[in-house]
């Protein structure tokens, strides 16, 4: 698969309704808590909501894996709890940071169903690279160390809607290409399609350099149930000690998405020619 | 609406959790909120979990996520091997050893986890004047010593008294060759 | 400051007894209920020990090299057996310590078990597995 091509297939409606960027680094040691407190001074006047939450377990793709048992074990002494991680949310709430020590995030949610979905090029990778940027400054001014980049992990989320090329959950064969058949005897036709499959990206010399995860579920929209199929996808992986791998995992992201759903569901998405 | 897979809870232990798969979808999402799982769809969900351990006066909480097994007996006496380690004060040894580095604590902690089975033996857990540990088992006429010390690739040692076969070994290039070991000392 | 550098001294005969504490968690209680040493006691470049020649001739008897360590044991190696590992032995007297010497030398890990191997109590440590208020 071409890496760094510009010819990328570019949907007018994708069905995307949240892009997530999150940098992954070795914890540095002297950030503390009250850290993160005057870290959200420098983006209050754009990000004026905060929250807090428990910060999120790290990971990084293994190759080759070992799995476990238990995943996740971590020690920590109650005196010094951990430090937290905090969300920092716009006022439209369309738009957050999230940063703990050994993470920065930035999501991205479209609003409302005429909303048009901001572009990878044009405003989620530049305003992440600002964001970033403003992160590293924080750091570095306040002498807490410049983070190692151990992983870096790009999500888009898709809510495919009932109604737009299919009608009922095993229509599922309607909006993904994969599938050959939905009605076999027996069983008989499947009632709906539940499915996490992962690819692994290749770096230029063949070595693996990162995963492509795909999440796919039945769900129903919250505010009035209307039936969804929700596709998630997931690159993750690292190159060099920067962000680079952002591309990178971008573009396995719309090259996947688009191979593994169907033509007609690519025409309801308006795919430019 | 039934749920699919609450029964089938016997072969729960016999599944290693492939870690990025599991936390793939850890990371908060806005639109989580506008939506909800059908019903009947759910795989078995990892629980979070902790344990206490108290050490020198001082509290520690080990946190993972599994499927809720039971506990292998090498668990506990293993934490508090690690927690015992992580309160030693400086010059513990009267020597003017050092604390031992939580990283290295961290990095033994991951290696165990990967290698013990369910019916390992839980190692001595002995710290280093450098700040690093070493893991040790001496049963059935096998030792075997791992050594992490800060900055460096851990590295094992092997003997075995009955053949007088012995080496070192660098981890983790020899992960097999450390869990063949082990499954000696079972 | 750059790690000192010991050259041996030959005036310390090759029976003489180095000393060394060894911390409760470098022992090893095996299934008869007998204390093992851990190869992790013999580590440092700089090995730590006390003469037991110079303890006697000012009339000290070698457990008070552990006197005020709680739960403590006390081994000793010989001389000739830390050179037969390539290690120096040194004299190295402190102003509260004039028994101090040094093992000098790269301690492999092949090397740490082999100090270990030639060691011997002197004073054995109490029988506790855990000690967590030392």
């Amino acid at each position: 698969m071409p890496r760094h091509s510009s010819n990328l297939p570019e949907f007018d409606e994708p069905p995307v309704v949240e892009t997530v960027l999150s940098v992954q680094f070795d914890p540095l040691l002297l950030v503390k808590t009250a850290h993160l407190g005057l870290l959200w001074g420098e983006y209050r006047d754009s990000f004026p909501k905060t929250e807090e939450r428990l910060p999120l377990d790290l990971v990084r793709e293994q190759f080759p894996e070992a799995p476990a048992i238990r995943v996740g074990l971590r020690v920590q002494t109650l005196e010094t709890p951990p430090v937290p991680r905090l969300w920092f949310t716009n006022e439209r709430g369309n738009e957050m940071i999230q940063v703990q020590n050994g993470r920065f995030v930035k999501n991205w949610r479209k609003e409302g169903e005429g909303e048009q979905y901001p572009r990878y090029e044009k405003t989620i990778r530049p305003h992440f690279d600002r964001d970033y940027r403003i992160f590293l400054e924080f750091l570095e001014k306040h002498r807490l160390g410049k983070p190692a980049v151990n992983q870096c992990e790009i999500t888009y989320v898709n809510h495919i809607l009932a109604g737009e090329g299919w009608e009922h959950y095993s229509d599922f064969g309607k909006i993904f290409n994969f599938w050959s058949s939905s009605d076999l005897t027996p069983p008989g036709p499947a009632e709906d399609l539940r499915m996490h499959v992962r690819f692994v990206i290749p770096g230029n010399d063949e070595v693996p350099i990162g995963r492509l995860h795909v999440d796919l579920q039945p769900a129903v929209r919250t505010t009035d149930n209307h039936p969804m199929y929700v596709m998630e996808l997931t690159a993750r992986g690292q190159v060099g000690d920067g962000v680079d791998f952002f591309d990178i995992g971008r573009e396995w992201i719309v090259r996947t998405f688009t191979r593994l759903t169907s033509n007609a569901m690519h025409r309801v998405w308006r795919i430019r020619e | 609406m039934m749920r699919t897979t609450e029964a089938a809870e016997l072969s729960l232990q016999e599944r290693g959790i492939l870690a990025s798969s599991a936390v793939a979808k850890h990371l908060d999402q806005f639109s989580r909120a506008e939506r909800r799982s059908v019903a009947g769809s759910q795989q078995p969900n990892l629980i979070a979990r902790t344990r206490g351990y108290s050490s020198r006066g001082q509290e520690y909480t080990i946190t993972w996520q599994d499927y809720g097994q039971p506990l292998p007996t090498w668990f506990d006496p293993l934490m508090q091997g690690f927690v015992d380690l992580l309160t030693l004060p400086l010059n513990w040894d009267s020597y003017g050893a050092g604390t031992i580095d939580p990283s290295v604590v961290q990095a033994a902690m991951d290696c165990m986890n990967a290698v013990l089975g369910p019916n390992s033996p839980a190692p001595r857990v002995v710290p280093l004047s450098s700040g690093g540990l070493q893991l040790e088992w001496h049963r059935k006429g096998i030792d075997l010593e791992i050594v992490f010390d800060p900055g460096e690739s851990p590295s094992l040692y092997y003997r075995n008294r009955a053949s007088g076969e012995e080496g070192d070994h660098e981890l983790p290039k020899e992960g097999h060759l450390l869990r063949t070991i082990i499954s000696a000392l079972e | 400051m750059p790690d000192r550098v010991f050259e041996d001294d030959p005036t310390i005969p090759g029976d003489e007894s180095l000393l060394r504490r060894i911390h409760p968690n470098h022992v090893n209680w095996d299934e008869s209920g007998d204390p093992n040493i851990s190869s992790a006691a013999f580590r440092d470049r700089e090995l730590s020990v006390n003469l037991s020649s110079v303890m006697a001739e000012a009339g000290r008897e070698p457990a008070e090299a552990i006197r005020g360590y709680a739960g403590f044991g006390l081994a000793a190696i010989t001389a000739t057996h830390a050179r037969s590992l390539n290690q120096s032995v040194a004299r190295d007297p402190k102003p509260d310590e004039p028994s101090h010497g040094i093992v000098y030398g790269e301690k492999t890990h092949a090397i740490r078990r082999k100090l270990r191997d030639g060691a011997h109590w002197i004073v054995n440590p109490t029988a506790h597995k855990r000690f967590p208020f030392l």
